[in-house]
């Protein structure tokens, strides 16, 4: 069930070196992704998580070159992908796609199931019209929908069904790297399952390489072989699921996973005896030279309002003075 | 046609209730029915009654609700940046909240009935768990995070002192941590003030941490209710099992994620029978009587102590 741990595997689907992308605020320039780097293997489930501005949707958007870093390099196989033109984008664009969130707001809602799966094809004019319908067919059937569902439109689907069909049309192009925006999020508990046991099927047959968004932290447990976890837009720190979750070592990796709610009554925490305030409250911003996450962290000390600190390389990353 | 079909259930002071279900299950359209809020049309209430400390909501003339709603009873939404003015204050908005209350104290005048309301607004933002409220009264809503603004959501109801608080996937919007201190202070307003809690929800982690009983909803109806330890210990509608396994995440014997097939039923065109037959795992797997199931919908039956399920396979408390 679980993808297999990277760093066995040799070959990289997936390369960022040092990408910063910087954003104008009222007072110079901000850092929405701060440095990251990363690799994910071909054929890993490689998940990223951390809370909304920690920057890992937009880090998303410049792997899939739909926007161009400030600096740093991206790369996809051993391409560049800033640096391709002509016919190798045309090629990028089919080997990288992006499953959404909201499945109905990514289909056309004057399309039939049949036309959306299609479409790709005829984009990249991929076929004569022949071969393009009995691929469509072939990818319906491929994500689990049948002949009854080929000729309807969205709205006559369910939020499943409709993510089914945008898995189907992703596919069409045949590529390597999916990145999965909260793939599930916007669905039902009990077709979550349904969608998840698809995707990580695919990716079996297919030889699929995912790199999965997700704020569910029970979704990336069972999902993912590595994850990384990103706060204000750095990486701090980066490892084999199983590994983080046992003994998470950044102390924000730790308040993540405490904070994710158990199904369990057992687990939990005792009424609080007065309101409880929210995290960060202390009001301070992080100095320009301390680490990003002194202001919420129990365990800051001298060091971490000094420097800002760097993980070194090696199978466990992590981006912390006192882990 | 009903969205909501005969729901029934109780809520005592100082306790929290989580009704659980997927959207279109009827669980909003329920705690919009409390609070008369169904928009009229195409909503109307066709029978029952909801009784708030005695009184029977459905019989006021809604004149009379605004006596209730917002002041017996309470509502926080999913998402506080709707339901904000974006032009007023944080002060103005508790204020107006506050006010309400303030006026059915003894009169004051002047200086006095503006000091009375200001210690209203300041005592219902801290304890809703915003530090240094002083400083927050005049902050306009964008100048909040999400989390903050779900707080002067809470303050809001809370300064009208109410007895009954719903909460409507207050916590859908926010991030992990947000969400856990958020929960956090609906465990402490509920045990601490002895608040009555109605929370909304989907998530059965949400459930776990934050409520004592469980009613879960399926195309209107309510399926399964029991005490929290009771329902994740012992579920017994095929449903909360299939939604419980979900949350879990439980590998099924042949690998992947156990599921439950198929989607909820069109409440326009629902199955003859029980509404879950079509779906429902055991019931398709053979069992002897089956057929009952795709005929006649099941009645509620207890099956423990305020355990109550509406299923045919469900055996009786003796």
């Amino acid at each position: 069930m679980r993808a297999p741990v990277g760093g066995a595997r040799p070959v990289v689907a997936l390369a960022c070196e040092n990408v910063v992308q910087t954003f104008s605020r009222r007072w110079g320039l901000g850092r929405a992704v701060d440095g990251v780097s990363l690799r994910v293997g071909s054929g890993e489930v490689f998940a990223l998580v951390g809370e909304s501005g920690s920057g890992k949707t937009t880090l998303a958007r410049m792997i899939a070159r739909l926007l161009r870093p400030t600096s740093g390099r991206v790369l996809v196989g051993d391409t560049d992908v800033w640096r391709l033109g002509g016919r190798d984008l045309a090629g990028f664009r089919r080997r990288v796609q992006i499953v959404f969130q909201d499945p109905g707001g990514a289909l056309d809602p004057r399309q039939t199931v049949l036309d959306a799966v299609e479409e790709p094809l005829v984009l990249h004019g991929l076929g004569d019209r022949r071969e393009r319908r009995r691929k469509a067919g072939h990818l319906l059937d491929l994500v689990g929908l049948g002949l009854k569902e080929a000729g309807r439109f969205p709205h006559q689907l369910s939020g499943g069904q409709k993510q089914r069909v945008f898995i189907a049309r992703v596919l069409a192009l045949e590529p390597s790297l999916v990145i999965l925006d909260e793939p599930v999020s916007a669905l039902d508990v009990s077709v979550r399952a349904q969608i998840l046991n698809l995707l990580l099927d695919l990716r079996r047959r297919l030889g699929l390489t995912y790199l999965l968004i997700s704020h569910d932290l029970g979704v990336v447990r069972r999902v993912a072989g590595r994850v990384g976890v990103m706060h204000r837009g750095r990486l701090v720190e980066e490892g084999p699921v199983e590994e983080v979750w046992s003994t998470p070592a950044h102390p924000y990796t730790r308040a993540l996973l405490d904070a994710a709610p158990i199904p369990d009554p057992r687990r939990r925490p005792d009424a609080p005896s007065r309101p409880p305030a929210e995290l960060g409250e202390r009001g301070e911003s992080p100095g320009s030279s301390s680490c990003l996450y002194e202001p919420n962290c129990p365990k800051a000390a001298a060091i971490c309002r000094r420097r800002r600190p760097v993980a070194p390389d090696g199978r466990r990353l992590v981006a912390c003075h006192k882990p | 046609m009903p969205a909501v079909d005969g729901v029934s259930f109780e809520l005592e002071a100082g306790e929290a209730l989580a009704i659980v279900g997927e959207s279109g299950s009827g669980k909003s359209a329920t705690a919009l029915a409390l609070l008369r809020l169904l928009p009229d049309p195409p909503g109307r209430i066709t029978g029952g009654r909801v009784l708030l400390r005695g009184l029977d909501i459905l019989d006021l003339y809604p004149e009379e609700m605004p006596f209730v709603r917002g002041r017996e009873m309470a509502m926080v939404f999913q998402e506080p940046g709707g339901a904000l003015n974006p032009v007023m204050t944080v002060g103005e908005q508790v204020a107006e909240a506050a006010r309400a209350r303030a006026a059915e104290e003894p009169r004051r005048r002047g200086t006095g009935a503006r000091a009375a309301v200001r210690g209203r607004v300041i005592s219902a933002l801290a304890q809703a768990g915003i530090p240094s409220p002083e400083k927050r009264l005049g902050q306009y809503p964008h100048e909040l995070s999400g989390g903050l603004k779900q707080r002067v959501m809470i303050a809001m109801a809370l300064a009208s002192g109410p007895s009954l608080l719903i909460a409507d996937e207050p916590t859908t919007a926010l991030d992990v941590t947000v969400q856990a201190r958020f929960l956090d202070l609906l465990a402490y307003l509920q045990s601490r003030l002895g608040l009555a809690l109605l929370l909304i929800t989907h998530d059965l982690g949400v459930v776990a941490r934050t409520a004592d009983r469980v009613a879960v909803m399926y195309a209107g109806q309510l399926v399964e209710t029991a005490p929290v330890g009771e329902f994740f210990r012992h579920p017994v509608h095929p449903y909360s099992l299939g939604l419980l396994d979900a949350a879990r995440m439980v590998v099924a014997a042949g690998g992947g994620f156990r599921v439950i097939d198929g989607s909820a039923p069109d409440l326009t065109d629902l199955p003859p029978g029980c509404r879950f037959a079509p779906r429902c795992r055991v019931q398709r797997s053979g069992r002897p009587g089956r057929d009952l199931c795709e005929r006649t919908g099941p009645p509620c039956r207890l099956v423990g102590e305020n355990h109550m399920v509406r299923c045919w396979l469900a055996e009786p408390d003796s």
